[in-house]
């Protein structure tokens, strides 16, 4: 018992180290964000003498063209999410139950699809003749042809664990197709549909290197790009970069603070055990 | 169909079972429905992909695909200075974090499964980095390394260890391994929650047995958790390595690839032979990382397939 607490006190300790390392910079972002830019210059982690939370935001979600952001952000993410969930649960469903070899294939399919790089040349020509450079259109089916291979790959993962007799039974009552797999079958899927959607959201939202090459322009941008671009231009402003990173950042917050209980179970079911 | 049902007694609950099968196989397992995503996927990524083998041998004028050139472009890539330093940082970097992903990984995982007060805590505190962007982590961090007001310089001297303070991001010599420190910082939550998940399933009663049959800790570890946990084990190694060798947004928003071309790695190298409009050079390096990627996937699920195998 003795030995017991000793290695106890030991890791309470580590992990209390290690929150400190995760903690400490963001919470030097935080209050950074808060000073005027003289004070945040040093970067210390002592509270503001003089807080000037209010305009520092203000200040920059008038410069740093926020609002529009914002919009193409929710426009992007929130379509995008929408296709990937649809397309990926469905195409995982029928190659899970089915056993034969092509389904065998695309199994093979979406595992190299996680790992293959996007190639960007060849995908700009391809937009191009497709006149999908820069549209919503375009970039939401990046996005949904990204995140297809990863996010089919854990639900299959999760419908090992769904017995096929649902299905079975669903037929015998005269229930098929489509509306089987989305009356029936879809609602089961709740904790991976969860996990599913933090990481394409957290995926769409805050990606970079396809926003860089295919949405960038006057007008079409990300608020991911505008932390990058804001950086560029007020790199001497410490307090108005961190204000915005954090404004940036408070969606994707919000929606992993919603869905955080789901994901250990989800990635259980989803990586682990498929 | 697939599915034989030898071994079923009665042929009628096997015609049964054949209709039940038929209906669902035609109706609900149709491959019809897998198409909408498939084809996207097929278009935007496995085409392109496959594609830009074809696009690395010609010429570019503006955009427009100009003269067949050979493997000129592979020529410009291997002969220019930069590409011994961009394939060694990638090699640096994919390995750093490999290393640290996994063993620390694995190792806060068993941390968070053990009975401290504090394990809640930990879990949401350490993956919480990993839902931001790397752009926003890598801005901060600029800040975070700087040498003079950087808090990571600042803690060193003030704790009387000045002479470990560095110019991380500027010293060509370990601005590698600082986008590498960063990086783990980021995402080494992630590979917690994968570890953790598969701690999940390990069964309780393995660990009392082996507690009765008189092993320690560390037998326990040996003999139960890393067999058992070891398709995880390579499942960490493989998305780390993937995204080792694709790494990106950490290196742009850090160091732009600098100081000089120091932190150079093979997808910086795209983007800068894209920005200059050489675009048979960006499609050539993009093609020498995708068969990069395939080799390493290839060899390494070889390789791990036959460790499991072995335990």
């Amino acid at each position: 018992m003795r030995k017991k607490t000793i290695s106890n006190i030991i890791f309470e300790f580590l992990s209390a180290i290690m929150i400190l390392i995760v903690i400490i910079p963001i919470y030097l972002i935080v209050v950074n964000s808060f000073k005027n830019q003289a004070e945040a210059a040093d970067m210390s982690l002592m509270l503001p003498t003089q807080w000037s939370i209010l305009s520092n935001y203000k200040e920059v979600f008038t410069q740093s063209n926020i609002p529009l952001a914002l919009y193409n952000s929710l426009i992007l993410s929130v379509f995008s999410v929408t296709f990937i969930i649809i397309f990926s649960s469905i195409s995982a469903f029928i190659i899970q139950r089915r056993k034969d070899k092509f389904s065998d294939f695309l199994k093979k399919v979406m595992l190299a699809g996680i790992s293959i790089p996007f190639s960007v040349v060849s995908t700009f020509l391809l937009m191009q003749k497709l006149h999908l450079t820069g549209t919503y259109f375009g970039m939401i089916l990046l996005f949904t042809a990204a995140f297809f291979p990863f996010i089919t790959y854990i639900y299959t993962g999760y419908f090992n664990e769904l017995p096929r007799d649902i299905d079975e039974s669903a037929v015998l009552d005269g229930c098929g197709g489509l509306s089987l797999f989305f009356r029936i079958i879809f609602p089961l899927l709740k904790p991976i549909t969860a996990t599913a959607i933090v990481i394409a959201f957290m995926g769409v939202w805050n990606d970079f290197s396809l926003v860089i090459y295919f949405f960038n322009s006057a007008d079409k941008f990300t608020l991911t790009l505008t932390v990058y671009n804001f950086f560029g231009m007020y790199s001497s402003n410490w307090n108005l970069v961190f204000a915005d990173l954090i404004l940036v950042s408070v969606p994707v917050i919000l929606v992993y603070i919603f869905l955080q209980k789901y994901i250990i179970s989800g990635l259980t079911a989803g990586a682990v055990k498929g | 169909m697939g599915i034989s049902f030898h071994g079923y007694p009665h042929s009628y609950i096997k015609d049964d079972i054949m209709k039940t099968e038929n209906l669902l196989m035609r109706k609900t397992y149709s491959y019809k429905y897998l198409m909408p995503g498939l084809i996207i996927f097929v278009f935007l990524v496995i085409l392109p992909a496959v594609g830009s083998f074809y696009y690395s041998v010609f010429n570019y004028n503006g955009l427009k695909v100009g003269e067949f050139v050979g493997l000129n472009n592979f020529k410009e890539i291997f002969t220019n200075s930069n590409v011994n330093i961009c394939f060694k940082n990638t090699f640096i970097f994919s390995a750093v974090t490999l290393f640290l992903k996994v063993v620390l990984g694995l190792a806060f995982a068993l941390l968070a499964n053990t009975q401290i007060r504090t394990k809640g805590l930990f879990k949401s505190i350490l993956f919480f980095p990993v839902i931001l962007s790397s752009v926003a982590v890598g801005v901060s961090f600029t800040a975070i390394l700087h040498p003079e007001t950087g808090i990571v310089n600042i803690i060193l001297r003030t704790v009387g260890l000045g002479a470990l303070a560095h110019e991380w991001l500027t010293d060509p010599g370990i601005v590698m391994y600082s986008i590498a420190a960063v990086d783990v910082w980021k995402n080494v939550g992630f590979h917690m929650a994968l570890f953790l998940a598969g701690l999940q399933i390990i069964p309780h009663d393995l660990y009392e047995s082996a507690f009765i049959d008189g092993a320690g800790s560390v037998k326990k570890f040996i003999h139960i958790t890393v067999p058992l946990l070891l398709p995880v084990i390579n499942t960490n190694i493989l998305f780390s390595i993937i995204g080792g060798m694709k790494v990106f947004d950490s290196v742009y928003v850090l160091t732009g690839g600098g100081p000089g071309n120091a932190s150079q790695v093979i997808n910086t190298i795209v983007l800068s032979n894209f920005a200059q409009m050489r675009y048979g050079e960006a499609t050539a390096a993009n093609v020498i990382l995708f068969v990069m990627v395939m080799i390493t996937i290839l060899v390494l699920n070889k390789f791990l397939g036959m460790v499991e195998k072995e335990v």
